[in-house]
């Protein structure tokens, strides 16, 4: 990997919190005794509780994330903020100094030092189990070691200016509980909630905990319910058995609508969904058939149809708003359907050629009716498509088939909202990434990965997005639709990025 | 279902009126062979599961890092020994479940057949009480279709029920949802709280069974209508309601207890459909969740589960059948 400025005198960067997060909160008046004691979430089903393991923030994540603790968090305009951590510091350009919190501890009294940090997240990289899901995005650490009570450092193998970012969905659990207690299937945290019970395919309950060091939750009981299908999960809001549902079918939300109860709609996801393009599949490397897929496909009309106008086309980057280095004034690709078949007809297939499109039975909202309608209109400038539906279990693996279609639905997220792991997702050699990629790409991203200054990671990254524009490399499409159903009764704003989390609610006014 | 019995002798066959009472309805002999039959039946789905579910994609992605490197895929691969071929994880599979029990879930500490046996008594209170609803209803409206007295009552219900075998399960579901939990407000749309709860996923399961027994009793109990021993009864001078509900219901069931015993199948596969409509938390959710995540010990501790399930309902409707119908015994 090609690194740029190195050679520069490393940048410190010192994000002070202030202490007085916690002062305020003892200043403010005692919140109102909430109006509101319990509320019910439908959620899809679960699968563990361990925060090493779980990854979905609209699932697992969301209800361990609120027992448990991590380093950083990002807040909902995408700022990143402190949690356990107090300060962090680029001590070195590869390494980075957290400063922790004394005040923060287990349920069971025990203290969340730095001891804890490092050995979750030695567990994570280096245990027997290792590396497990939660080590996503940590490819750089090299090490980490507890220096004192309260200061963690990390060291990585190139600088990554990002870590303190990546760090805000990393959950500690307690290491001499989790000795002889199963965290697949137990919680013992020091989050705002405490878990009372957790049912994967029924009901998960949590209720405040009341040692927690940071605000109190304006709610302090919570109910999880999960409820795989989809008009269940409906009939259960309109029922008024659920409080709040999220990830609803755009078609659902006029139907929604008439409900009193109910403040429905939805927010542009911090996520584009895209069709990721394979260079390596027949004609996808002629850049003249990969900017007619672009003109061809009418991103006004799929929007307003099968997106029931909820979201309207994207522009030309796969970033959403939150993202570092995020231009707010690119504009959508072009609908031209003559110059998608005069690019045709210039690259000799006139005669039409065909292709494949897959795309995933569930996950990405409106999937199966929008590559419908982009089949529709590939077909119309001559571009036969094949669609391929995947069923999510096997979704992983066709993502990573080297042979995979020229076209496949998708939408790029980041846990830790970090442009370069976003990016990352299209350098050549990564797992998601098929067929050959231009080296300029390959060049931006690996510089703004390993930027030690946030300027330079900038530049690079707006070299990169170029990059996707200029090469056609990918199918830009559409936000992705935040759908919502929230009771008016609850203060609740809507993240662009997929956490559901219930302390996220705000006291009752 | 007929069982064939070559191996009753002569004489046992001479004897069954005097000893009829006292003797099983199954010899042992017989019996043996429907175990070894069963054993082998299950041995079967376990392996055709298995040899799918290995050759559709191992765990490995699901336990790994979304940036995973393919080298890490291939160190977790080995680690839990993915990467053998098929026969050999097969057969290591095979001695773990004869030698240590069952294998743990891939995602927790407990063994699979923890996690499968928790969801069970869900599972079997909803078919139980799915099938109680489906009898209930069929019979009755089978019985009605024949004997009642006015000529709506014999042709609507039944009518109606047919309605029912023509919608899948999950939209009965929904419709009775949206009628009992949001117009009326009546039952909860979901989930396995209260007593409450059971009652629309069971109708759902019933529905879907009715009709079939509704229209299979009605045939049968139109064919002994014009039987010889109903007109005997009859010149006996038996009341009409002793001839309908000891003779003729009585050997009308036969078809139709077999019947419930061949839907067994489709049943438990129909319940998976109902169980996700509802979010009713049974052994079809778990195995809907195992699936898509791959987790496979789980996955097969469950077919093990089902198909054990399966063959001892059948065994039970051939006993049941050989109770009601003397002759099938031979």
């Amino acid at each position: 990997m090609k690194l740029q400025a190195l050679g520069r005198a490393p940048m410190r960067i010192a994000i002070v919190m202030a202490a007085a997060l916690g002062a305020a909160a003892l200043l403010a008046p005692p919140a109102v005794a909430a109006d509101i004691e319990s509320v019910t979430v439908g959620i899809e089903p679960l699968t563990t509780l361990d925060p090493g393991k779980g990854r979905a923030t609209r699932g697992d994540l969301a209800i361990s994330s609120q027992i448990y603790s991590s380093l950083t968090s990002v807040d909902e305009d995408g700022k990143l903020v402190g949690d356990l951590a107090l300060e962090w510091t680029q001590t070195a350009p590869t390494e980075w100094t957290f400063k922790l919190r004394d005040d923060a501890f287990f349920e069971d009294g025990s203290p969340l030092d730095a001891d804890v940090v490092a050995w979750n997240l030695n567990r994570m990289l280096k245990g027997p189990d290792a590396p497990m899901p939660a080590a996503t995005g940590m490819r750089l650490i090299a090490d980490v070691v507890a220096k004192d009570a309260t200061t963690v450092v990390f060291t990585t193998s190139e600088p990554f200016l990002d870590l303190p970012r990546r760090l805000a969905w990393t959950y500690f659990i307690e290491p001499g509980w989790a000795q002889t207690h199963d965290p697949a299937t137990e919680a013992m945290g020091s989050g705002p909630y405490t878990l009372v019970s957790w049912d994967p395919a029924g009901d998960v309950v949590l209720e405040l905990n009341e040692k927690y060091y940071g605000n109190k939750p304006a709610v302090p009981h919570a109910t999880y319910r999960v409820i795989p299908n989809e008009a269940t999960r409906l009939a259960a809001l309109r029922g008024g058995e659920l409080d709040a549902a999220f990830g609803i079918d755009p078609l659902s939300v006029g139907q929604l609508q008439s409900e009193d109860s109910l403040n429905v709609g939805a927010i542009d996801a911090n996520k584009m969904q895209t069709m990721r393009i394979n260079m390596g599949a027949p004609h996808m490397d002629d850049l003249r058939v990969r900017q007619a897929v672009n003109y061809a496909i009418n991103k006004e009309a799929i929007t307003k149809s099968v997106y029931a106008g909820l979201v309207g086309p994207g522009s030309t980057q796969i970033l959403g708003p939150l993202y570092d280095g995020f231009e707010p004034d690119r504009k959508p690709w072009p609908y031209d359907p003559e110059k998608a078949r005069a690019l045709l007809a210039e690259a000799g297939l006139s005669d039409g050629i065909t292709i494949r499109l897959g795309t995933a039975e569930t996950g990405y909202v409106g999937a199966a009716q929008a590559t419908q309608a982009i089949a529709a209109q590939l077909g119309q400038v001559g571009i036969n498509v094949e669609i391929e539906t995947i069923p999510y279990a096997n979704w992983v693996k066709y993502l990573r088939d080297p042979n995979g279609p020229a076209l496949t639905f998708l939408a790029w997220g980041s846990q830790s909202v970090s442009t370069p792991e976003i990016l990352a997702q299209l350098v050549s050699g990564a797992p998601y990434a098929i067929g050959p990629v231009p080296a300029a790409y390959d060049a931006a991203v690996a510089a703004a990965t390993g930027a030690s200054d946030e300027a330079t990671k900038l530049a690079e990254i707006a070299k990169a997005l170029q990059v996707t524009e200029d090469e056609a490399m990918t199918v830009f499409l559409w936000p992705q639709p935040q759908t919502y159903a929230i009771s008016k009764k609850l203060d609740w704003k809507v993240r662009m990025d997929d956490w559901v989390r219930v302390y996220d609610i705000r006291p009752a006014q | 279902m007929s069982v064939t019995t070559k191996g009753s002798t002569p004489a046992s066959a001479g004897t069954a009126g005097t000893f009829r009472s006292a003797r099983l309805p199954i010899g042992p002999r017989v019996l043996g062979q429907r175990l070894l039959a069963a054993a082998f039946a299950v041995w079967a789905a376990v392996t055709i599961v298995f040899v799918m579910i290995t050759a559709t994609g191992d765990p490995a992605l699901a336990l790994a890092p979304e940036d995973a490197s393919a080298a890490q895929v291939e160190q977790i691969r080995a680690r839990y020994g993915f990467d053998q071929p098929i026969a050999v994880q097969y057969v290591r599979f095979v001695v773990d479940l004869a030698t240590g029990g069952f294998p743990s879930s891939l995602y927790s500490r407990q063994t699979a057949s923890e996690v499968v046996l928790g969801t069970l008594p869900n599972t079997l209170l909803l078919a139980g009480a799915g099938i109680c609803v489906g009898i209930l209803l069929g019979g009755t409206i089978g019985y009605l279709s024949v004997f009642a007295r006015s000529r709506l009552v014999r042709e609507l219900p039944i009518g109606a029920l047919m309605v029912f075998q023509s919608i899948p399960a999950f939209l009965t579901g929904i419709l009775l949802i949206l009628f009992f939990s949001l117009q009326l407000r009546w039952l909860p749309t979901s989930g396995a709280r209260s007593w409450m709860s059971l009652i629309l996923p069971a109708v759902t399961v019933g529905l879907s069974l009715a009709p079939a027994i509704a229209r299979l009793l009605r045939s049968a109990l139109l064919e002994q209508l014009a039987a010889d021993y109903v007109n005997t009864a009859r010149a006996k001078g038996l009341s009409r309601r002793q001839i309908r509900l000891r003779h003729m219901l009585g050997n009308s069931l036969v078809p139709v207890v077999t019947l419930v015993g061949l839907q067994a199948g489709s049943l438990l596969s129909g319940i998976i459909v109902v169980e996700t409509v509802f979010a009713w938390p049974g052994l079809g959710s778990q195995l809907v969740k195992s699936v898509n995540l791959h987790d496979y010990p789980v996955v097969v501790t469950a077919v093990i589960v089902v198909a054990i399930a399966y063959v001892m309902l059948s065994l039970l409707v051939d006993i049941l059948v050989m109770i009601l119908d003397p002759r099938s015994r031979r």
